[in-house]
């Protein structure tokens, strides 16, 4: 009970966080534009490949990135933390790290789905959409929870080496977004590629979003949403030990306050 | 010239020992891999170079606005603002030298790209005129070294100019046409487009590589010349004007 008023107060510094960084009018004009910007950059494909069909994968493709894209954020922010000189008092502290963290970014998932279903929101009329939308926002939650327990993951490699924490988020976001079907199905790469893409979030996220948004639930979407989810849990899972391991050895070699 | 010399070196040796500098570069093989299974599932063999000369303009830009625009945050971060400030060298002048620096070593994405189409799609480019390549890629970097040079210069007056940097990619990458051309996007776009200096490099780029023969080359270079000089002229009037207000009002750490 106590993590989970942790991990709600954590929540409530995070949202702070996040609303000192931007101003509605930066946060609007700002990133809201390079975002839209973005989707439709790669949407623009499907004209020099003349194929609407293209346009409109690679549009709904680059949406559903958008949650990925808050979801593994954590990552390079929780590495901030160590700068900042918290971490010491959050290793000193009794409990584990975990919710502290967990709940620190959990503002990024409301924030993708918002961003993801605002952009879509913006762009579908024009670009001749005609499926059931209102499907989108749960959907987008599914990939963003999914997405979140490998930006914890990523956070707890970051924490160790904080000058790697941006470097280790892009490479592993924009590998997952050539690879996990968003701007061509996965089908297209060799068989390792597509296992790799498997145990990576996003990938059957996006299956179950492209299958609701054509035809609302089926147990086909059903189950790639359960995938999605349960390779989250995976990674969070993953988080959890490496997070543990990580305080542990700080403990013990007294290295926490030593940033590289 | 010696302070712009030096200011150079410095920021060279500087990136060098940073890892952060080299992440627009290590994202490229993913980038490449993402332009080049599109036009491959498709089955364009004639878009080939259009999917590796994306992935390398995007980078250079990045590593332009992203790396290079984060010299202004990092000197306040560090606490050299106010150096820079009461040195008698104009800071106008330090900072797009150090752009630049960090300008040239993104210019290491082009075999970082050539390398990854030949390894995993064994993609090679045959380059149809190579020195036109060269120049445009050149100017490429002047032009994005003096908008790197504006949008850092930017964040003397303010730290909400840090999303301006944030948000300087994707808009500009769109209407610079690094992967679809301008040409092709919707008619109301294409004005503005053209008042990116990079929708004339890419062209050019995209031109170099593919066509035999070429027109109005020695027009568009200059046009892109200009666009890339022109960012140049109102970065450095920019730094002045704000490090003479900041000066003044006293406010440059406190912003």
């Amino acid at each position: 009970m106590s993590a989970l008023r942790v991990t709600a107060h954590a929540a409530l510094v995070g949202f702070e966080d996040t609303k000192a960084q931007y101003t509605w009018a930066s946060w609007m004009f700002g990133w809201m534009v390079r975002a839209t910007a973005q989707v439709l950059f790669f949407a623009a494909m499907g004209l020099l490949l003349d194929s609407p069909a293209l346009i409109m994968f690679a549009f709904i493709g680059n949406v559903a990135a958008m949650p990925a894209l808050h979801g593994m954020a954590v990552g390079p922010d929780t590495a901030w933390e160590r700068g900042l000189g918290t971490l010491p008092l959050l290793v000193a502290a009794p409990r584990s790290m975990l919710p502290v963290f967990a709940g620190r970014s959990s503002f990024y998932i409301a924030q993708g789905v918002g961003e993801g279903t605002l952009i879509f929101a913006l762009l579908a009329p024009f670009l001749g959409f005609d499926g059931q939308w209102w499907w989108l926002p749960p959907a987008l939650l599914v990939v963003s929870l999914g997405s979140y327990g490998l930006g914890l993951f990523l956070a707890a490699c970051a924490i160790r080496r904080p000058r790697i924490g941006n470097i280790l988020f892009n490479i592993v976001f924009w590998g997952i977004v050539a690879i996990g079907g968003v701007n061509v199905p996965s089908e297209v790469f060799p068989q390792w590629v597509q296992t790799l893409a498997d145990f990576l979030p996003l990938h059957h996220g996006l299956l179950g979003v492209r299958s609701v948004l054509e035809s609302g639930p089926s147990v086909e979407a059903m189950r790639q949403f359960g995938l999605e989810l349960a390779i989250g849990a995976g990674w969070f899972l993953a988080a959890l030990v490496a997070f543990k391991t990580f305080a542990e050895s700080g403990r013990r070699d007294g290295t926490i306050d030593l940033v590289e | 010239m010696r302070a712009a010399i030096a200011a150079f070196r410095m920021q060279l040796g500087l990136a060098f020992r940073t890892p952060n500098f080299w992440m627009a570069q290590l994202t490229t093989p993913a980038q490449t891999i993402l332009f080049l299974s599109v036009v491959n599932a498709f089955d364009r063999p004639d878009l080939v170079a259009y999917a590796i000369i994306a992935p390398t303009l995007i980078t250079m830009w990045n590593t332009g606005v992203w790396t290079g625009g984060s010299v202004v945050r990092d000197d306040r971060w560090q606490g050299r603002l106010e150096l820079h400030a009461a040195a008698p060298t104009p800071y106008g002048i330090v900072v797009p030298a150090r752009v630049a620096a960090v300008m040239t070593l993104a210019l290491s994405v082009i075999p970082i790209a050539l390398a990854t189409a030949w390894l995993t799609y064994g993609i090679q480019i045959d380059v149809q005129h190579p020195w036109l390549l060269a120049v445009t890629m050149v100017l490429i970097v002047v032009g994005t070294t003096g908008t790197a040079a504006i949008i850092t210069s930017m964040t003397i007056l303010s730290r909400a100019a840090n999303t301006l940097q944030s948000s300087a990619s994707y808009p500009f990458l769109l209407l610079g046409g690094v992967f679809v051309p301008l040409a092709l996007l919707p008619v109301w776009v294409q004005p503005l487009g053209r008042a990116v200096f990079l929708s004339w490099g890419s062209d050019l780029v995209r031109d170099g590589i593919t066509q035999p023969t070429i027109e109005g080359v020695p027009g568009r270079l200059v046009i892109l010349a200009g666009l890339g000089l022109a960012g140049f002229v109102v970065a450095n009037r920019l730094i002045r004007v704000v490090m003479r207000r900041v000066r003044i009002t006293g406010e440059i750490s406190v912003q």
